[in-house]
């Protein structure tokens, strides 16, 4: 049993409005002596630069150079091939900043921010937030509505020298998140997420990195159903109307309580380091995240919060980032993540049991880097193994697939220094395994409506291009540069295979445009 | 660089090693085995034509299983919970008459239900089926839901149906019509039945129960009961086969808006929700016999004819609850028994001190009883015990939209022979009902479900 806590909606209006304050600072200083569009239009300088914000502690020792940039997007996603817990048409307009600033040989800052908007269209069975179907404790309904959603996203980190070979960081990453639905049952979403991640490193004389940093912090979500036509909830007439509860990957309550509050805990580890030699440099992290979830019922109904649920979901991440000195230089990327939980109290056991791994290699060789034509060609591989075990309703769910990209891309530097860049990635994904079991005497709501659908989506073999064109001036904002880039991708999955009665397989080509600028600073 | 090395080895061998996750205390299905048994007397019949379904409370799933030559039905893998049991056996007419000797033109359905069955573990269970009593009386429609509150008439145009099942003339004169009490909660507790947590009417203060008679089984305990008059021939309302008579809450057109008791106004905004029961054959009036200030909406229409209250323990008119917390029975009078009157009456079992403002019911036999049709809330959260025993209706119906919908149960039509149709009464109203989007008052053909 806990006391009620609200959501500390005050709390994130000041922290968003410090971390503008810095983001700003840092820009500011970033002008002074760095383009970071030189850094940003290889495939190997965003990996980078990716890895190194995802793992803010390494930048004190490698980067030594300010670095910012921005961009703002709108994108269209309309997907016919999808599960049904997807939506068939989504929206997004965002903004994402990011930035680094060496304030002196000790004081380093940096910070992310994202903000986006959301708009879903054709979206059923999913009455969620950030969280996926693999954390149980959700809503759900058959009927298909739209959605808007908002979520902030901001990480700011500050490191300090102590003293040599010492060095200090504290890095703090907020999320805020808001949904709405616009058709009975309509849902209300708050969920925010905070996590302080302190770190001691050790920088040895030879610039080799050992960062050990502890993980800590907390989340809370309140989702709401509520229906403006209460006839809607009280009959049987159009059940297509009714919400259920998933508590796993096939035990589910129809029209169960109308509120959940849900309270996270994190706690966690991670080593981070840098082993530089002359001709080349390996970045490599390790971090496990324990993330205790409780769901509980709504306060207005009863005096004292009742844990319903528990999933506790441990995540082990390996991150290896090789990339070599040379002009032409080669990249190497390693990442595999596995995420393992299971449910408790609400059976008075452990009923619901989650396995994932994900494995992504990337290769990437550049060419005639110091032309004015320059090349880059790689290739990716992304692996993924996915079981769901839901032990009272006996729904087990095992998938695992293979997704093959070929990233190829061509720059040309033009005479005023205007660049152009053509990206082509085909990929290939191949369904290795995808077993449904469920017995007859066990099927239901959540089987018919979301195992069946996403058993068809992840029995076929899918393939799928995007391209991408950028082109970057200096010409229309002084002492900055700008690029504006389109990006569309597409996607087709094979034909269908046998469907089960009175169920429903969406399937088709699935196309998705983005358009939007970048500031470099 | 051998250190890295092994720093980097370790990294990836913690990874590897850190997802084995332990299943320990793994919960598990369960499975439910029931024991199909259809006897009457001392002849079994054989159930392995039976159909049986049950019905997950939590979830709403439901499964269905044939019966076999055993009679053992297995389910053996279910989510453990409470279930709702029903199972259906249709005999022949042929069967039975050379198993019992008993002739019957028609098929004999039995029926065994078990409501809130507790399946949280591995549970076995024996299922009695049973023939209900079919009379030649029946149910035809029943509007209980009423129509919208602000547009309609919410429950002021309520009525009941009822049809003369038979292949003769019948007369409505002394025909009774009832409420049947039941708890309006799930709680469990000393005084209510272990599972289904309805009233052990067995613990009910005084109460007398006949030799080898089951108080929760044999007797229906009713909170209301009313009767067409009889002017002493017991010929004055012919109801022909095929026919029914319409019994309103009160009898007026209820699409049109009118003057209440007092002057009070009542406003009908949408009609179309509605009906008109200015032409009902009978309806309820409680004026005289609640006396005081009469009742607003319990206006009396002269050109139709009032019950008789036999019984009353509450309330200003018939009201039947639009939420689908009620049952309602239906029987003719028979000589050969105790007058309805001299009934005894007895308090629900929980009224540990019985005093002169303690409301009792009236303890009716179920061999009085013609029919008897049980509804419920179509939310599985929203119902209450089921309050008839199987023997008068082993599953309970609904309308779909529930209260203040306009829907209306109609049972549906058997088959038509000469022109006459003959509806469908088993003793299972989630089989022998349907529903009608608006209900119907017409009795013509589009007040009927085939």
């Amino acid at each position: 049993m806990r006391t009620a806590q609200a959501v500390p909606l005050i709390f994130t209006m000041r922290y968003f409005s410090l971390f503008i304050l810095l983001i700003c600072c840092s820009q500011a200083y970033a002008q002074r002596n760095y383009q970071s569009d030189s850094v940003l239009w290889s495939i190997a300088g965003e990996q980078k630069m990716q890895y190194l914000f995802g793992h803010s502690t390494l930048l004190q020792d490698t980067a030594r150079q300010n670095f910012g940039d921005l961009t703002i997007y709108y994108d269209l996603k309309n997907r016919n091939y999808r599960t049904s817990q997807q939506a068939q048409k989504t929206a997004v307009a965002a903004f994402e900043a990011r930035g680094v600033n060496y304030l002196s040989d000790k004081i380093i800052i940096s910070g992310t921010f994202s903000y986006a908007k959301i708009w879903e269209d054709s979206l059923a069975y999913f009455l969620g937030g950030l969280d996926d179907n693999r954390i149980p404790g959700y809503f759900y309904t058959p009927k298909a509505g739209k959605f808007e959603r908002q979520t902030y996203d901001a990480q700011a980190h500050l490191g300090y020298k102590i003293n040599s070979p010492w060095q200090a960081d504290l890095q703090a990453n907020y999320t805020h998140h808001w949904s709405t639905r616009s058709v009975d049952p309509r849902m209300e979403l708050y969920s925010m997420k905070f996590l302080l991640k302190p770190s001691l490193s050790y920088v040895s004389p030879n610039q080799q990195h050992f960062s050990l940093s502890g993980i800590w912090g907390y989340g809370r979500g309140q989702t709401d159903i509520s229906y403006k036509n209460r006839k809607l909830n009280d009959g049987t007439a159009l059940p297509e109307y009714h919400h259920f509860t998933s508590f796993g990957y096939g035990y589910t309550k129809e029209l169960d309580s109308t509120a959940l509050r849900q309270y996270d805990q994190y706690r966690g580890l991670e080593l981070a380091g840098t082993w530089n030699q002359p001709s080349w440099t390996l970045y490599w992290s390790t971090s496990y995240l324990k993330r205790n979830n409780e769901n509980t019922n709504d306060v207005r109904h009863r005096q004292h919060y009742q844990i319903k649920q528990t999933f506790n979901l441990d995540q082990i991440d390996l991150d290896l980032l090789f990339t070599d000195k040379r002009i032409n230089n080669n990249l190497l990327r390693f990442n595999l993540k596995t995420a393992n939980g299971h449910d408790g109290v609400y059976h008075r056991g452990k009923n619901y049991f989650l396995n994932q791994w994900n494995m992504a290699l990337l290769y990437s060789k550049a060419f005639a880097s110091g032309s004015s034509s320059r090349k880059e060609a790689g290739i990716s591989v992304q692996g993924a193994y996915d079981k769901r075990d839901d032990a009272l309703t006996e729904h087990l769910a095992v998938r695992r697939w293979i997704d093959v990209t070929v990233p190829l891309s061509w720059s040309k530097i033009g005479k005023s220094a205007d660049r152009f860049r053509v990206q082509l990635s085909p990929s290939y994904k191949f369904a290795l395994t995808n077993r449904l079991e469920v017995p007859d005497s066990q099927i239901n709501a959540f089987t018919k409506g979301i195992a069946y659908p996403e058993f068809y989506y992840y029995d076929v073999d899918v393939f799928a291009i995007q391209t991408k064109l950028s082109y970057l001036t200096a010409r229309i904002v002084k002492k900055s540069k700008m690029a504006f880039f389109v990006d569309f991708r597409f996607e087709s999955a094979a034909s269908s295979k046998q469907i089960v009665v009175g169920s429903q397989a969406f399937r088709g080509q699935n196309t998705n445009w983005r358009m939007g600028v970048n500031f470099y600073l | 660089m051998t250190r890295n090395l092994i720093i980097i080895a370790l990294l990836i061998v913690s990874v590897l090693s850190g997802c084995k996750k332990s299943e320990e205390d793994r919960v598990r299905p369960v499975s439910l085995q029931l024991t199909l048994k259809a006897v009457e007397g001392d002849i079994s019949f054989d159930v392995s034509k039976a159909s049986i379904k049950i019905t997950n409370r939590t979830t709403s799933g439901s499964y269905s299983a044939a019966g076999t030559a055993t009679g053992k039905v297995s389910f053996a893998s279910v989510t453990p919970g409470a279930y709702d049991v029903s199972a259906t056996l249709v005999v022949s007419a042929q069967e039975y008459t050379q198993k019992t000797g008993v002739f019957t033109e028609e098929d004999i359905t039995f029926n065994g239900a078990i409501e809130r069955l507790d399946v949280s573990t591995d549970t076995e269970k024996q299922l009695d089926l049973v023939i209900g009593k079919v009379g030649n009386w029946v149910f035809k429609q029943i509007y209980y839901a009423g129509s919208d509150v602000t547009k309609g008439a919410t429950f002021r145009d309520q009525f009941l149906e009822i049809y003369n099942n038979s292949n003769t003339v019948l007369y409505a004169d002394s025909l009774y019509i009832g409420q049947v009490e039941g708890k309006n909660n799930n709680n469990s507790g000393q005084y209510f039945l272990p599972g289904s947590n309805q009233y052990d009417w067995s613990q009910s203060h005084d109460i007398t129960v006949g030799a080898g008679m089951d108080a929760n089984k044999d007797y229906v305990y009713a909170n209301t009961v009313f009767m067409v008059p009889s002017d002493g021939t017991g010929k004055k309302y012919p109801v022909q086969p095929g026919q029914s008579i319409i019994i309103a809450a009160t009898a007026v057109d209820h699409t049109a808006s009118y003057t209440g008791n007092g002057n009070t106004s009542v406003v009908i905004t949408d009609p179309s929700l509605t009906v008109n029961l200015s032409k009902a054959d009978f309806e309820t009036n409680l004026i005289s016999y609640l006396g005081g200030t009469p009742y607003k909406y319990d206006i009396d229409n002269p050109n139709v004819t009032n019950m008789d209250v036999t019984y009353f323990i509450s309330g200003n008119d018939m009201v039947l609850k639009a939420n689908g917390r009620d049952a309602f029975i239906l029987f003719k009078a028979n000589p050969n028994l105790p007058a309805v009157k001299s009934l005894p009456t007895v308090a629900t079992p929980d009224q540990r001190e019985i005093t002169a403002a303690t409301k009792k019911m009236l303890q009716i036999p179920v061999s009085y009883i013609d029919d008897a049709v049980e509804v419920m809330h179509p939310t599985e959260s929203q119902r209450v015990p089921k309050r008839l025993p199987t023997s008068l209706d082993a599953v309970r119906t609904f309308v779909p939209a529930g209260q203040y919908s306009s829907q209306s149960l109609v049972r549906k039509t058997l088959k038509t022979v000469n022109g006459r149709r003959i509806l469908k009464d088993t003793n299972n109203s989630s089989e022998d009902f349907g529903y009608l989007n608006k209900a119907d008052v017409s009795k013509s053909a589009s007040s009927f479900i085939d």
